[in-house]
């Protein structure tokens, strides 16, 4: 009986924070059309906290969409968040290289400074520090800006979250260690074919030479 | 002598009747109609902005702002969801934000895009290209809901139509005894997450289904291994027919040019 009350409780959490992104994502697609029906800097904000919060949670499980990256670096540009900005314009052109072109030139018309900062540091960077709460326009508040911009640089992850990136590490070692055996097999195996060949030969020119002597 | 005759003149029939039937499924082969795309290939969309010919200016239409909230509605979710087929399809598509940023470096109107040179948006943004919609009409009458639109998708390179199929699509509103609209359970979860209406909702899931009906139907992206692998499937008609019906099922069908036409532009 506790087990199953264990398990239901378990599979419950689990179903609520699946149920978590896609309610971002209603809300993101909601904001997306209030601002698309009423471009205000409020409407603005509301949106690029919307991308920010469902991007970081993104990234961390996967690959975000096509235009999704850019989409967050278009609104952190227009509320004055250049170096977000160029962040998120460089994870669209490292995630998807066919949107490089169309991104060096929405950088060179939204944030020109960063024109040329292609780094592409911009995926080991801490993007769980991007504060989406504290997106506000940028000419009234540039010291969030630049707290910001230092908070990105500090790794922060759960005990969840540092336990998992172990796993992966641990796994991505074995298999590095598997396919380095599974080489050096193969590598083995070419040389004894190619004695073996060699030897061959070898005896069929000795025999071609008794032959001929013959 | 009889019996043969018969016979003949039984499977005359049958092949009549199987040829109309196969011809009736789908127009034309996939290799056949989007031959520019297999020949192009291209990866990299980018859509312009709507066409809304339907769009309910507050200024023009002041009392009635609930249908006008709903209308214009759509419009928006309709530019949201268009990429989402596409880019099941292997396509690259820019987002709406993005997009609209590029829209404004344009000067040129709509009718002057769709006829003029693209060559700009190959060599500015590497779109390879242009997503073109119109949405003509918003129809209401005998229980359903139906809007005509126009998808046009054009090279930036050689500037042919890689694409051009127009629409109608219908939605079956369920009604009660009293003849009053009775929203489907989907429909008013849909308006919740939203934050919309429900008559708003309502006409973004009608525009979402005719998104996924014509856009899925275009080839798989040279991006996908799957390229080429879909050349013998059968392709959507130019002019198509979509009903969206009570049970949430989506029928299509083709229709004529005539009575599209007839549909769409005349009162």
């Amino acid at each position: 009986m506790k087990r199953i009350l264990v398990l239901t409780l378990i599979l419950g959490a689990l179903a609520a924070t699946g149920c978590s992104s896609r309610k971002a994502a209603g809300n993101s697609n909601a904001l997306l059309i209030q601002y698309m029906q009423d471009d205000s800097q409020a409407n603005l904000v509301n949106l690029s906290k919307a991308y920010g919060s469902q991007l970081s949670r993104v990234i961390r499980e996967g690959r975000p969409q096509p235009g999704e990256c850019a989409d967050y670096a278009v609104t952190l540009a227009l509320l004055n968040h250049a170096a977000e900005a160029n962040t998120w314009f460089n994870l669209e052109a490292y995630y998807y290289p066919t949107s490089t072109q169309y991104v060096e030139q929405l950088k060179l018309d939204l944030i020109p400074e960063y024109a040329s900062d292609n780094s592409t540091d911009a995926k080991d960077a801490d993007l769980s520090a991007f504060d989406s709460k504290s997106v506000e326009d940028g000419s009234a508040n540039a010291q969030m800006a630049d707290n910001n911009q230092q908070a990105a640089t500090k790794v922060k992850l759960t005990k969840k979250e540092k336990k998992k990136l172990a796993r992966q590490k641990a796994k991505a070692k074995k298999k590095a260690k598997h396919e380095k055996q599974k080489a050096k097999k193969a590598k083995i195996k070419a040389k004894k074919k190619a004695k073996k060949q060699a030897a061959k030969q070898k005896a069929k020119a000795q025999k071609e030479s008794n032959r001929n002597e013959e | 002598m009889k019996t043969t005759t018969m016979k003949l003149r039984i499977s005359i029939l049958m092949v009549i009747l199987a040829a109309t039937v196969l011809s009736s499924c789908k127009s034309e082969r996939k290799l056949t109609y989007y031959s520019d795309i297999y020949a192009e290939k291209p990866t990299t969309i980018y859509v312009a902005p709507i066409n809304d010919r339907a769009a309910r200016k507050p200024d023009k239409y002041e009392k009635d702002k609930a249908y006008n909230a709903e209308v214009n509605a759509a419009s928006s979710y309709f530019l949201k969801t268009i990429s989402q087929p596409l880019i099941s399809q292997g396509y690259y598509v820019i987002g709406p934000l993005a997009a609209a940023q590029i829209a404004k470096n344009e000067t040129r109107t709509y009718r002057q895009l769709v006829k003029t040179d693209l060559n700009s948006y190959s060599a500015d943004y590497g779109v390879d290209a242009i997503l073109f919609t119109t949405i003509h009409r918003w129809k209401e009458g005998n229980g359903t809901w139906t809007v005509y639109i126009e998808y046009v998708l054009r090279s930036t390179k050689t500037y042919a139509e890689l694409m051009h199929t127009w629409v109608e699509a219908t939605k079956v509103i369920f009604t009660d005894m009293k003849k009053d609209p009775v929203p489907m359970r989907a429909d008013r979860l849909f308006a919740k997450r939203l934050d919309i209406s429900v008559g708003a909702a309502e006409r973004c899931i009608l525009v979402n289904s005719v998104n996924n009906v014509v856009l899925k139907d275009l080839p798989i992206s040279s991006s996908r291994r799957q390229f080429e692998t879909d050349q013998h499937l059968g392709s959507n008609s130019a002019y198509l027919r979509v009903t969206y019906n009570e049970t949430g099922e989506i029928e299509s069908e083709p229709m004529s040019m005539e009575a599209f036409e007839d549909a769409c532009f005349t009162k």
